[in-house]
């Protein structure tokens, strides 16, 4: 391909792979302390710093476990649909779907911004003088009430835990207990079983978080495509964070010599392209018909994006987190050249950093966008928490799931 | 990539693929058995009976329809969307199913866009009887220049459906044919009568078979299965649109595109499946279309039935969440109104019966599918009538209200409808390559050379 270097088997040199490894680490712990820094010094400054911190904490949040999640959703597919090409790329995705257990300890701030809603002023319907007098917040309170939100929010965060560890485990557990093949080629039929009745779950828990975290936060407005909205943005994203790192860990060595080759990368260009255009779809559909039919009661969500300055912004949406990766990813040499990747990937990305944004902000202020440095600390720390999980994790585990029967063929995997 | 796969077709073993020929060709080289003239009569019988319906229509006006207020979309547009949405299948085979490179899908592709194309037509017939005057109907339906300046109207959905199902009809039909013309190619080498040699040669556009040809064919198919994929979505979504861009509640919900195209997708698989289990025993394709195809199907039945389940659901909490009293009455009314019996038919055909998908047993057996795949179909025809009567005989007014019978007429255009698309598709039986031959062969074992092409 175009970069012969990539090409060439590069052997794992275990010194030059531990200081990459020990360099992502202490990269991502200045990232990390900066952003808490940053996001802990938005506490104290400002006309409302608690409510500013709430809604940049929420943004941040949601940014993390839609990877995590969305991780957990792609191995999970990939297990169901008895896909062999993913097998040797498999451990990076199991990799984020790990941070659902740091992703957890997320929640816990989050649950108390809500139950101290009237402090905050996260969550208009959590707010008592808000929800009194309005007829619809009243009908509401039998799902929008702060504590049944922390408690559906915790026994789903239990579900995907559990999950997970039935999904992964036994992919890792092979890893550091040494592998038994009878045993393992068991645990897979096993996994796939559970990877099968982890999709319906996984719908309906992804869809009321999605309900309660994002569009809760305009309590009168409703959609029924919402929910698989925030999936489409959720898988594509994780899908870019998975190819981010894949990419990452080929360069270095990780990967093993030659193993991972442009045949496994345009899946993952081809899976991008087709998320993305999902995601144009559900997003058009969503919008079009709202503004067809003309209800007020639902076009005040975009009218709320459209003025008051948010008109820039809803194009550049579009633009970055359709038109560009959508172009870019046509061709059939991008999907397999790593520098479309990450340059598409990384397009993604900010697209779901801009795609949130857009989501939450605009209830924090009537007046328009705000963007300053309080907006800067969660990028900082999101980006240093995903970093510190995965230096923490390869330093862990081994990036090749070898114990499994299929890696073999896996590794033969042709066009 | 089948396509590649397909180009360098080696013959190295030519037991299994003369096997496979002779048992594909057998059916148009033989007279018809006593079963197919059976077969033939009735849907014919049917067929005619759709005709009569049909010029009663005519001769009438859809007054004879059940059609009133508020009802004023019946079973013409129950039908005109459930024929739609069968065809689904066939694209989604034969272009999404290429582009995932899920190669299982050869043996079933051929048939499953005959479908299609049959499908369509049966489809768009009713909203063309709809209009009244059907002999009118490139006036009412296309942008046609006039010296009154009377355009027809593009902010309507029903105008965006005319492009989406014209376009969705003509690519299907040219995708099909496209891939018939290899194996139209062996049914004129096979052929022995001149005059069958000569019409079949006259069918294949003079396919030579060359390096050339085939190279041309390859890039064709894979560029139609490009355009195809994008179709495959926005017919049904276009389709969703007549509803979802008014402001009837029942109708007016995001969700409805992806909702629609699932719920397409669901149909049209188990109409494929219900049909294919017939073909491959009459026509004794066990052999080609093997207990393995068969299954992978009822696994996207069940994943897509349980996508359906999920959209009922959402919409229900939807409406319950949004707090509008009309949207709520509307999903209450569903569940306990006077068409309660529909409702829970969809429910229970499309969301529970597949369930019994988990079960190994029941996907391979063609015994024990068969009921779940036929209650399928039933459960999308009831899911259609749901979605269009229920939200109509409810007007916000209850002056408006009312109660949808259909007459003999509709049932006879419905019923008859099956005859139509079942004469067509005995005949493509009797006189087409109901299994793309030349891209099966291609799988049979051995036929690939040292390519590395070995994956799943």
């Amino acid at each position: 391909m175009s970069n012969p270097d990539l090409q060439m088997p590069i052997s794992a040199d275990p010194p030059a792979a531990e200081n990459r490894q020990s360099g992502l680490h202490r990269a991502a712990l200045v990232l990390l302390v900066a952003g808490v820094v940053l996001s802990l010094l938005t506490l104290f400054v400002g006309e409302t710093p608690l409510r500013r911190f709430a809604f940049s904490y929420l943004w941040g949040f949601v940014f993390f476990w839609a990877i995590a999640l969305g991780a957990l959703f792609f191995v999970a597919l990939q297990h169901l649909t008895g896909a062999v090409w993913s097998v040797v790329v498999r451990r990076p995705a199991e990799m984020f779907a790990a941070m659902l257990k740091p992703c957890l300890l997320l929640f816990i701030p989050l649950a108390l911004l809500t139950l101290f809603g009237a402090r905050s002023g996260l969550f208009p319907w959590a707010v008592p003088e808000l929800v009194e007098g309005d007829a619809l917040l009243e009908m509401k309170r039998p799902y929008l009430n702060v504590w049944f939100f922390v408690v559906r929010g915790g026994v789903f965060f239990g579900l995907w835990l559990l999950y997970a560890r039935k999904i992964i485990g036994p992919s890792l557990a092979a890893e550091t207990e040494g592998a038994d093949p009878t045993a393992t080629a068991l645990a897979g039929t096993r996994v796939r079983g559970i990877s099968a009745h982890f999709m319906p779950v996984f719908a309906l828990t992804m869809s009321f978080v999605a309900i309660d975290w994002v569009m809760s936060l305009e309590p009168h407005w409703f959609s029924s495509i919402f929910p698989a909205y925030i999936w489409s943005g959720m898988t594509v994203s994780a899908l870019a964070a998975i190819t981010l790192a894949v990419v990452w860990l080929r360069r270095n060595g990780f990967l093993g010599a030659g193993l991972v080759r442009n045949d496994h990368m345009y899946n993952f260009g081809a899976l991008l392209f087709a998320f993305t255009c999902f995601w144009a779809y559900l997003a058009v559909s969503q919008f079009m018909l709202i503004w067809y039919a003309n209800i007020p009661e639902e076009t005040v969500y975009f009218v709320h994006r459209m003025e008051h300055g948010w008109l820039k912004w809803t194009i550049l949406l579009g633009l970055l987190r359709f038109v560009l990766p959508f172009f870019l990813l046509l061709p059939r040499w991008a999907k397999q050249n790593d520098r479309a990747l990450v340059l598409a990937s990384v397009l993604i990305l900010i697209g779901q950093w801009l795609d949130l944004y857009w989501l939450i902000y605009p209830q924090y202020s009537e007046l328009g966008p705000v963007f300053g440095w309080q907006e800067v600390a969660p990028v900082l720390w999101v980006t240093g928490l995903l970093l510190w999980c995965a230096a923490r994790f390869i330093g862990r585990y081994g990036m090749l799931p070898e114990g499994d029967p299929r890696f073999a063929q896996s590794v033969q995997f042709h066009l | 990539m089948t396509a590649q796969a397909t180009t360098m077709t080696p013959t190295s073993a030519p037991v299994a693929m003369n096997r496979l020929e002779d048992d594909v060709f057998q059916p148009l080289e033989s007279f018809p058995t006593g079963r197919w003239l059976g077969a033939f009569f009735v849907a014919g019988g049917l067929a005619t009976l759709f005709l009569v319906c049909f010029f009663y229509t005519i001769i009438q006006g859809i007054g004879v329809w059940g059609n009133n207020n508020p009802v004023g979309w019946g079973f013409a547009i129950v039908n005109f969307v459930f024929w739609i949405g069968i065809g689904h299948a066939g694209t989604l085979i034969s272009a999404i199913l290429f582009l995932l490179r899920q190669r299982w899908r050869t043996s079933i592709a051929r048939f499953a866009e005959a479908m299609t194309v049959f499908a369509v037509i049966c489809a768009l017939v009713f909203p063309l009887l709809h209009t009244g005057r059907p002999w009118l109907a490139a006036y009412w339906l296309l942008p046609l220049p006039n010296a009154n300046q009377i355009w027809v109207n593009f902010r309507s959905p029903l105008l965006w459906d005319v492009v989406a199902v014209g376009t969705y009809g003509l690519v299907s039909f040219m995708f099909w044919y496209t891939g018939l013309l290899p194996d139209l190619a062996i049914a004129r080498d096979r052929a022995r009568h001149p005059l069958r040699k000569a019409l079949y040669g006259l069918l294949t556009l003079g396919w030579t078979g060359s390096n050339r040809a085939w190279s041309h064919y390859e890039k064709a198919y894979l560029l139609f299965a490009g355009l195809s994929t994008p179709l495959v979505v926005s017919v049904h979504s276009v389709v969703s649109f007549d509803f979802a861009t008014s402001v009837i509640p029942g109708w007016h919900t995001t969700v409805f595109p992806p909702y629609f195209v699932a719920g397409a997708v669901l149909s049209g698989f188990a109409m494929v499946c219900t049909l294919i289990l017939f073909l491959r025993k009459f026509f004794r394709l066990e052999g080609v279309i093997a207990e393995g195809h068969v299954e992978l199907m009822n696994k996207v039945i069940i994943a897509t039935s349980m996508m359906v389940g999920y959209a009922y659901f959402i919409e229900l909490f939807i409406a319950w969440y949004s707090g509008v009293a009309y949207e709520r009455f509307v999903f209450l009314n569903r569940a306990i109104g006077p068409y309660a019996a529909g409702y829970w038919t969809m429910v229970i055909c499309n969301v529970l019966v597949p369930q019994l998908f988990w079960v190994k047993k029941i996907r391979r057996t063609p015994m024990l599918m068969f009921p779940v795949v036929i209650l399928v179909n039933v459960g999308m025809w009831f899911e259609r009538f749901v979605i269009v009567v229920t939200s109509l005989h409810r007007d916000y007014l209850p002056s408006s209200w009312g109660m949808y019978r259909p007459t003999l007429v509709d049932v006879g255009l419905f019923v008859g409808s099956f005859g139509v698309f079942f004469t067509l598709l005995l005949l493509f039986c009797r006189f087409l390559p109901t299994v793309a031959v030349s891209e099966t062969k291609a799988l049979v074992p051995g036929a690939q050379s040292q390519g590395g092409h070995q994956h799943e």
